[in-house]
């Protein structure tokens, strides 16, 4: 299994999104955590990206300039991902904008066994994505956590995180 | 007074136990402990400051500044690096 996190540099409504500290940490470091909970040693964990204080850290893997644009797709970064290492057949995808993600969400959506996509009331919720060779994506319902795109809502998902574990 | 190696064994035990109170009882923990566990977990996986700031995505001042927040700067020193 390979657990990507994409984490380029460029955002938007809130630059610098994906570095800025979160609760003590960088915001996409919250993912790398999720997955070094739930990953066995046989998995690899890997934060795709062009932001250099990512690419410098132990996760960091080299995103090219192509996929770093505003108009790429999540799955372009994905299919990327899985050429390079295609002794893995499944890939679980963490967005770093979901850092209130339960273990236990990813852990069901790993048990699910084929591919499928976190959704609430049938719509994705970016929490956790797991691609395996079937193409078919089955959705998951589960309750609806932060989409940090904004300054707003990444204060909001940092209250709520404080509260969760005051 | 204990000795270094005590100190060491002692430090490993409760980063055992650390460890598996991240794995089975995430929820009970507070948000210090998180951060206090990822911390432990990134120095006891490397040989230097330098290495454990780069598993956490951090600089080293970022990180020192975690340590002392969270007492862990005089025991490292007992650690012996590689």
């Amino acid at each position: 299994m390979i657990f990507l996190v994409p984490a380029r540099a460029g955002s938007k409504r809130l630059p610098g999104k994906n570095t800025r500290m979160f609760c003590g940490l960088p915001l996409w470091m919250w993912s790398i955590m999720t997955a070094c909970r739930v990953a066995t040693d046989a998995d690899i964990i890997i934060a795709s990206s062009d932001d250099f204080s990512i690419l410098e850290s132990t996760w960091g893997m080299q995103r090219s300039a192509d996929l770093c644009k505003d108009g790429t797709l999540t799955s372009e970064v994905v299919a990327d991902v899985w050429l390079r290492f295609q002794m893995h057949d499944a890939l679980c995808l963490l967005q770093p904008t979901s850092p209130t993600r339960s273990d236990s969400l990813v852990r069901m959506m790993l048990a699910h066994g084929g591919s499928c996509r976190s959704v609430t009331n049938g719509e994705p919720n970016g929490q956790c994505y797991v691609y395996r060779r079937e193409m078919t994506m089955a959705d998951v319902e589960t309750e609806r956590g932060h989409d940090i795109d904004t300054l707003e809502q990444f204060e909001a998902a940092e209250r709520h995180m404080m509260e969760r574990f005051k | 007074m204990t000795n270094d190696k005590e100190t060491i064994r002692l430090l490993k035990a409760e980063i055992h136990d650390l460890q598996q109170s991240s794995i089975d009882h995430m929820d009970d923990l507070n948000l210090r402990a998180i951060v206090g566990i990822a911390v432990r977990e990134a120095i006891n996986r490397s040989s230097t400051i330098a290495e454990a700031a780069r598993m956490l995505g951090i600089d080293r001042g970022t990180l020192y500044d975690h340590m002392r927040k969270l007492g862990i700067e005089a025991r490292l020193r007992c650690v012996p690096v590689a």
